[in-house]
This record gives C-alpha cells, structure tokens and sequence, in this order.
C-alpha cells in the first residue's frame, strides 16, 4: 500500500490494541500509511533515522499510548518534542487512563489531542472516525508535512 | 516623713518617747530618745579638743560625776592621759561609722568598756559597766565557737541550724527563752526555733502580728546586730543638757547601744513579762530575714561584752550559712521535683493520647506540688486524684477559668472561695486553686487544690487587737494588748499560700508539655509524610492495576465484538447470546474498576473549597436527571430553599446526583416523592428523603461498603454499586458524616452534615502523573 502519502505514527506496544486501531483506522477510510513503534527503543530508532527508520517519511499525525511496558509514555512525549524533525507533527495521546492527572499533565507536556479507549469497541471506531475528520478533513496541518518522499514503510 | 526632717524636738510632728502612742509609734525617732540606759553612760564629744558637749545623767552613779558639770568639759575629767592617748590613738584615721571596743578602765572598783563612734560630725563614747559577775576569757568563748561553727557547718536544714544557734546562745547567756523569729511577707513573725527553761510556756509555731515589732524597730535591726536590753524596768538616763550645744538637735543614738529604747517596747515586753532581752538581727542578702530573740523571765540579766560579742558572732556566722543552706535546701526540692517531672514527661511522651500520663493510675500528679486534691479535664471528662471538689464543680471551675485565666492559661490563687462566685460551696477542699492550661483547643487543664486553713494560724494574741486602752489620770491611752496566751484566728476561704517555687513547677510542667507536643506534632507530620507516599504508591497502584486490567478486558470487549460482527451469522442461537454476555460482563467489569478508581481519586484530589448556593447544585442535579423524573413520575419536594454552604460544589454536586439517582431507583410506589430538607445548625444538616422502599436497619452499613449490593445486578436499574461508599467519602472530605435512617417499605432518609463556614482542611497528597 505504497501510496506515498506520509503516514500516521501508531506508538503502540500490544499488538490486539494495534490491530483493533489500525482496523478502525481502515474502517474510516483512512488512506495514509500506518507506522509502528513497538516501544521505547523503537521510538529512539525513529528519533534518530536509525535502521530501520532511516528514510522513512516524516508522519502526518503521532497516535501514542501513554503505557507502553517498560516507559512511560510521557517521557516519550518529551521526547517527540524535543526532536527538531518531528517538533510540528500533532500528537494524539491514545490511552486507557481517564486520570485528570494524566490529562492534565499531557497537555501541560504539548500533547494535541487526549482520547480515552472505551472498552466498546463501536464507541472506540466513533471515536476513531471523528479524530481522523477533525484532523485530516476540519483542521489545517503544518506545511510540508506531506512534502517528504516515502522511503519505506513498515505496514 | 524624712528623718532629716525631725530633727527638732519641738516639732509637734516629730513623734518621739514624749509624745508617742500607738497610732504614731510606727514614726516614733527611737534614735533620739536623748537617754541611754543606766548601766551606760553616754558622753557627746567634740573633735580634736575632745571636749564634753552632752553628758548622760548617769555618769553621777557610775563615775560620781554630775552630768550638769561635765558640759563644757575636757575629757581629761573622765580619762586619765594614758586613757586619753589611747582613746586618741583608737579614733584617729578612723571613720568609726560603726561602735568599736577601744579599751577597758576599772573606777570605783569596777570594770567598764569603753566603746566609741561618729555620728553627724561628732564622737560619742559610750562606757558600759560590766555585770557583777567576770568576764568570761576570750580564749574559751573562741574555743567553743570554733566547735559550734563546725556543727552548723554540718546541719542539713536551715531550720537544724537555728536550733543549734538559740541552744548555743542559750548556753552562753543563761536567758530563760531564746527563740529564732522569722518574718514571713506580710512582715508577721513566726517562732521557728526555740530553746527554753522546762517550765516557761513554749511559743514555737507562734505568730506575732506585723504590728508587734513596728517598722523604726525593724529599721533599726538592719543597722545593729545586736541589742541588749539588761533591765526592762529601767530608768532612762537622760543626756545633759538635752540638746547638742553646738548643732541645737537632739543626739542620734542609732548606733548607741545602750540606748533608751522606746516606751512602746519596753511596756510590750513588760506585757509579755520579760524582764531583759538581748536581740541579734539576721541577715539574708542585706535584708532582715528575722531575729534571735532572748528573753528572761525571772529577773534582770545583764549579758558582758565578751558574750555578747560571741552571741553576735554566731548571728552572723547563721546569716552567712543561711542563704547556702536555703539554696541547698530549694535545691534539693528542684532537685526531687525536676526527677519526677521528668518522670511525668516520660510517661506524656510514652502516652497515647500524651495526656494518658497524666490521668493513668501511676499520675505522679499529687505529688508533683504540695496538695491535697489535683484533677485533669480533657473536655468535659473529668479525672480526680485525692481531695478534690466533685466532677460538676471541676467543670465550673474550669469554665470560670477559661473566662479568667487570661492569655497564659496559668492560675494562682489561695482564695479561690472570694474570687470565684460559687466557689464557696467547695472551699473545704478548694480554698486554694493552681491551675494551667495545657492544650487550649483540647481544652486539657490540670488543677491542684488546697483546703481551706481555718485552724493552722497560731498567733500570739489575737492579730486584730493587738493594742489595748489604759487610764492614766483620766486619760485614755493605747497599750500593747497584755494578753499573749495563743489565739487561732479563724481563717475562711483562705489556703496556704502557693510558693513561688511551685509556680515555678507549674511552668515547667506547662513547658515540658508543649515540648512533648511539639515532638508528637513531629512525628505527625512524618506518619503525614509516611501516609502521603503511602498514598501515592496506592494511587499508583490502582492507576497500573486499572490499565493492566482495562487493556485485556477492552481485547475481550473488541475481540468478542468483532467475532459476533464477522460470524455471528454463521453461529448458532447459544453461541451468539454467550458471545454477548461476555461483552457485556466485559463492560461491567469496565465500570466496576472505573468506579474503584472514581473512589480512590475522591480521597486523593484536592477538593475545591468555596461558599456555594446549594439550590444551584441541586438544580443541576435535577436537569441532569430530569429523563428520571419524568420517566418515574416522581415529584422533587423542596420545602424551603437550601443554604448557602462551604464546600466544593463537584463533589457535593455528585452527592446530590447519587441520593437523588438512588431515590428515583429505589421506588415501587404509584405517587413517588423525594424531598430535600435542611436544618439550620452548624454544621448544617441537610437530608434527601423518598417514599421508596427502605432499608433494613441491619443494612444501614452494608449499603455504604463499595459493590456491596443489596439486589440483584439487573434489579431496581442496576449500577456499579460504588455510589454510597463515594457519597460517604465525599462528605468524609468535608468534615462532615452522612447516615441512614429508613422503614423498610416506607422511605429512606439520608442525612448528612456540611459546614457553613470556611474550615480547615489537609492538603491532600500530590497526585502522580
């Protein structure tokens, strides 16, 4: 599916969570390539353009579930925010934790977006298909963030 | 009146031996009585010419010398030119502000000692002849002084040495009585000490009246260590002529010794039939501290120079010990009481509430102070140690003190029956009160208590009438009252007074409190820390356990979902129906752990603290459900509008939300009603109350415990079974407290209070994340 759009990042560790977005993902018609990072060491790989990161495109949008095994999702925040090439990119915290806390402290860390996973899986593709409205079709993106050529996509 | 004021005897307001009574005695100039007793004979001599200028009228007995003629004299009448060389030779260079024994003469066959001081400019020589009897030697009087100087030395009391010191003078002088006189400060004296004949009636315990010994007297104490008084039945031996020629005053005899004592003093003692005196003055830090008193009964007694000297030697040596011995004394008290204080803050410390050490059967608290009597209050609970008034009174006692005592919350007095109205009907046991405040909001005072002392003052005459009328040729005249025999004076309402050492004690009491307050209040505010972490590692604990559980229950959910969507066609009946039963138990259990972690952020966040119009949230409440209302056709009473209450308008909002919800549910009647009510008292009570069906009583704290259902899931429209416990944490968090009150079959109240006011509460713990 080498459509040479660039692709939306999914940070996502369990691999029933990935397949259950990616699906809702596709239900909504959502035409863009699908990224993964596993966990944190993969997110570090990307950050730095390492294999097998190294031409991949910069992502239109970051989907990022605050807990991944072993690191904390925020730290990961901060580290999105931290590196110049992926500074601008929106990122949509994805996460089962409805903790005012939690809420707060993304946003407080520049998060985009906070969506909280219902267990129901038809609320969780409603949700899914609004996000990707609001996004791609109601919000404007920053410039050039479909301007990089593909390199190579994972999914 | 200035001294230097009543200089001259004509001036009708110098009171001296010619016009003194008992109503100007306290002023009588008893330095310038101008006499001296017989057994002396006082000459005023003018420097260098060492000419005579006033003589006593005694010289003619003593030395066959009119004193008439001896004005205007050399002194080379009396002296011979040895004498007066030596005389010469003792008084140069020096200021002599004090008598000094210059010599001894022999005339007539008998023995005299010379004496000399200066006095406004002027010399004055005193010679007294010796008694009868020989002078004691020198040598055995030093000897027997260093003895007794080694047993005061070793006495442990003060009031051993005393006894030693009036045996001692009683042995060197032969007195019927000596006794050892305190002042105490109300300047009346009290017999400490006595030695005496076996038959003389004794005084020890005695207390003689401030009037007794009247201020000149005591003023002249201070500068004479000794008087001596041979023959109380003397005839006073005027000077010649009265006034000094030169200055035209009368003589200041301050420092005679032999001087004419006042006529109100010699009448006293004839009145207490005593017939001679010596009187030595003790000293503590420059002060009269009181008197060796020596009295003799049977006869004149003249004591020789020697003794006396002896006598006086011993007066200072005890005035010297005294102050050490009184510290020592004081010491060793403090000593005792900082041990058992000591003790009493062990035990405060150990104690759980601290104030359990003071209360607890080993309470050292009696004994902590002289009392008869000591109560602790803690609120309005009461503990009694030994004598004291009854529970009720200790609460008045207590409530007057809070309005008295004033900001130290420290109160003394041995009155307590005058100062407290009421109080009279305990003044048996508490005449006397010492009271502190140890915890003001906790309202912890601890008080002691003394009886009353109606029989403890023995005085020697009765204090109030200490003077009595004579006749004299028609005129009325006050006298010395001329009974002594033991009154006891009736004392109401008054106890011992309180010493300032234990005062003192009270304020060491008070300070070791607030330091163990002070370390309990450390070590709160680490169980605080503890607690706070031990929340957070909680908070944390529930945040994991809830996403950990969530992630494969929302697979489930999804997995099953999908399942039923891509072939639920091809399943059959029972397998599709089990497919949807595990979604929906895969949800319920969703709402059950967010219900948990509902419950456990509502004891962790920080609540929202404002005046809030309660009629808004309870307006809120009734949109938010109105599909409820309208539904179950259930009818909202409100019967008068809500107050205004401090609190945090979420969570109250959430209270109001689960009554009113529990209430709608909970109805099986065919006109349902629910009423929200309130009582106007502090803290606010307010109540939301159904016609549903009820509460068994033996339910009434099962429904508060989290997913304790007391239906079937499905029945009375279900729900995660969190809202109570939620409820009742949320008041909890207020400060206040919520409880049930229902008739199975009728209705249900819920009641719960809220403050009014602004209050103050913990910080809660930072929330991780």
């Amino acid at each position: 599916m080498n459509t040479g759009l660039p692709p939306v990042l999914l940070v996502e560790d369990s691999d029933e969570d990935f397949e259950i977005t990616v699906g809702a993902l596709r239900l909504a018609n959502m035409r863009h390539p699908i990224l993964r990072c596993a966990n944190g060491n993969d997110v570090e790989k990307l950050l730095g353009r390492e294999a097998p990161f190294e031409h991949v495109l910069c992502p239109v949008l970051i989907l990022l579930d605050l807990n991944l095994g072993g690191t904390n999702g925020r730290d990961l925040l901060a580290r999105f925010r931290e590196t110049e090439w992926l500074r601008t990119v929106p990122i949509t915290i994805l996460t089962t934790s409805s903790n005012p806390a939690d809420i707060r402290k993304c946003y407080a860390s520049h998060a985009n977006t906070y969506l909280v996973k219902p267990v129901d899986l038809e609320r969780f593709e409603i949700m899914i298909q609004n996000w990707i409205t609001f996004w791609f079709d109601t919000a404007s993106l920053p410039v050039g963030a479909r301007g990089d050529r593909s390199a190579a996509f994972r999914y | 009146m200035a001294p230097d004021a009543g200089r001259k005897a004509a001036d009708p307001a110098v009171v001296t031996a010619a016009n003194v009574d008992l109503t100007n005695c306290d002023r009588e100039m008893i330095q310038l009585s101008g006499a001296v007793q017989p057994h002396c004979a006082l000459l005023v001599i003018e420097e260098p010419s060492l000419r005579i200028l006033q003589a006593s009228a005694s010289t003619e007995p003593l030395f066959g010398l009119a004193a008439e003629s001896l004005a205007g004299q050399p002194l080379s009448v009396l002296l011979d030119a040895g004498e007066e060389a030596e005389l010469r030779a003792g008084t140069a260079d020096r200021p002599l502000e004090a008598p000094v024994h210059l010599m001894r003469l022999e005339r007539n066959g008998e023995r005299f000692h010379l004496f000399a001081h200066r006095i406004d400019g002027f010399l004055m020589l005193e010679l007294e002849r010796s008694p009868g009897e020989a002078d004691r030697p020198l040598q055995d009087l030093y000897a027997e002084l260093r003895n007794h100087l080694a047993k005061l030395q070793q006495t442990p009391t003060l009031e051993a040495s005393l006894q030693l010191v009036v045996q001692q003078v009683r042995q060197f002088t032969g007195f019927d009585r000596v006794l050892a006189y305190r002042f105490l400060p109300d300047l009346s004296g009290q017999v400490v000490a006595e030695a005496k004949t076996e038959e003389a009636e004794p005084y020890l315990g005695l207390r003689y009246p401030a009037s007794d010994i009247p201020a000149p007297a005591r003023r002249l104490f201070s500068m004479l260590w000794l008087r001596h008084l041979p023959d109380v039945n003397y005839t006073p031996s005027p000077l010649e002529p009265q006034l000094n020629p030169v200055t035209g005053q009368p003589a200041d005899l301050s420092c005679v010794a032999g001087r004419s004592v006042s006529v109100m003093y010699s009448r006293y003692l004839r009145n207490m039939g005593v017939r001679a005196t010596m009187v030595i003055t003790l000293l503590k830090e420059d002060k009269v501290w009181g008197l060796i008193s020596c009295m003799h009964h049977s006869g004149r007694r003249h004591i020789p120079y020697d003794v006396r000297v002896a006598c006086e030697f011993l007066g200072h040596m005890v005035s010297l010990l005294m102050a050490a011995k009184e510290e020592n004394e004081e010491k060793a008290r403090m000593l005792a009481l900082r041990e058992r204080l000591g003790r009493l803050t062990d035990r405060l410390g150990k104690g759980d509430p601290f104030y359990q050490g003071l209360i607890g059967e080993e309470s050292e608290l009696l004994s902590l102070l002289d009392a008869d009597g000591a109560a602790v209050t803690i609120g309005p609970s009461v503990h009694r140690f030994g004598n004291c008034p009854d529970d009720e009174q200790v609460r008045r006692i207590v409530a007057w003190l809070e309005m008295t005592a004033g900001e130290e919350g420290v109160y003394c007095t041995s009155g307590l029956s005058v100062e407290m109205e009421g109080a009279k009907a305990f003044r048996d046991t508490a005449s006397g009160l010492l009271a502190v405040c140890l915890a003001k909001a906790a309202k912890i005072w601890v008080l002691w208590f003394r009886p009353e002392v109606s029989q403890t003052v023995v005085w020697a005459g009765n204090p109030a009438k200490p003077v009595e009328t004579e006749s004299v040729d028609g005129e009325v005249r006050l006298t010395p009252r001329g009974s002594f025999a033991a009154w006891k004076e009736e004392v109401t309402g008054r106890a011992r007074e309180w010493t300032s050492y234990e005062i003192r004690t009270m304020g060491l009491l008070r300070q070791s409190v607030s330091e163990v307050i002070a370390r309990r209040s450390e070590e709160m505010l680490w169980l605080n820390r503890e607690l706070r972490i031990s929340n957070i590692e909680l908070d944390s604990f529930a945040y994991a356990a809830s996403h950990d559980l969530k992630e494969p229950l929302r697979g489930i959910h999804n997995f099953s979902t999908l399942v039923l969507r891509q072939s639920g066609e091809l399943m059959d009946p029972d397998s599709r129906a089990r497919m949807k039963v595990i979604r929906k138990l895969a949800q319920r259990m969703d709402e059950l752990i967010e219900a948990l972690l509902h419950y456990s952020r509502i004891g962790r966040t920080p609540m929202q603290f404002r005046k809030t119009d309660l009629n808004q949230l309870l307006e809120d409440t009734r949109e938010m459900l109105s599909g409820r209302f309208e539904e179950t056709k259930t009818e909202l009473r409100v019967p008068r509008p809500l107050p205004v209450a401090f609190c945090d308008p979420v969570r109250i909002r959430e209270v109001f939300a689960n009554l009113l919800s529990n209430a709608l549910k909970f109805n099986d009647k065919g006109a349902r009603w629910i009423e929200v009510g309130w009582q106007d008292s502090d803290p606010l009570r307010i109540w939301v109350e159904d016609n549903g069906i009820g509460i068994e009583p033996a339910q009434y704290e099962n429904i508060f415990r989290i997913f304790r259902r007391l239906h079937g899931r499905d029945e009375w429209g279900g729900g995660s079974g969190a809202g109570l416990t939620i409820v009742r944490r949320i008041v909890e968090r207020h400060g206040g407290e919520i409880r049930v009150e229902s008739r199975p079959g009728e209705g249900t109240r819920f009641l719960f209070t809220l403050s009014q006011q602004a209050h103050e509460t913990v910080p809660p713990p930072e929330v991780p994340f």
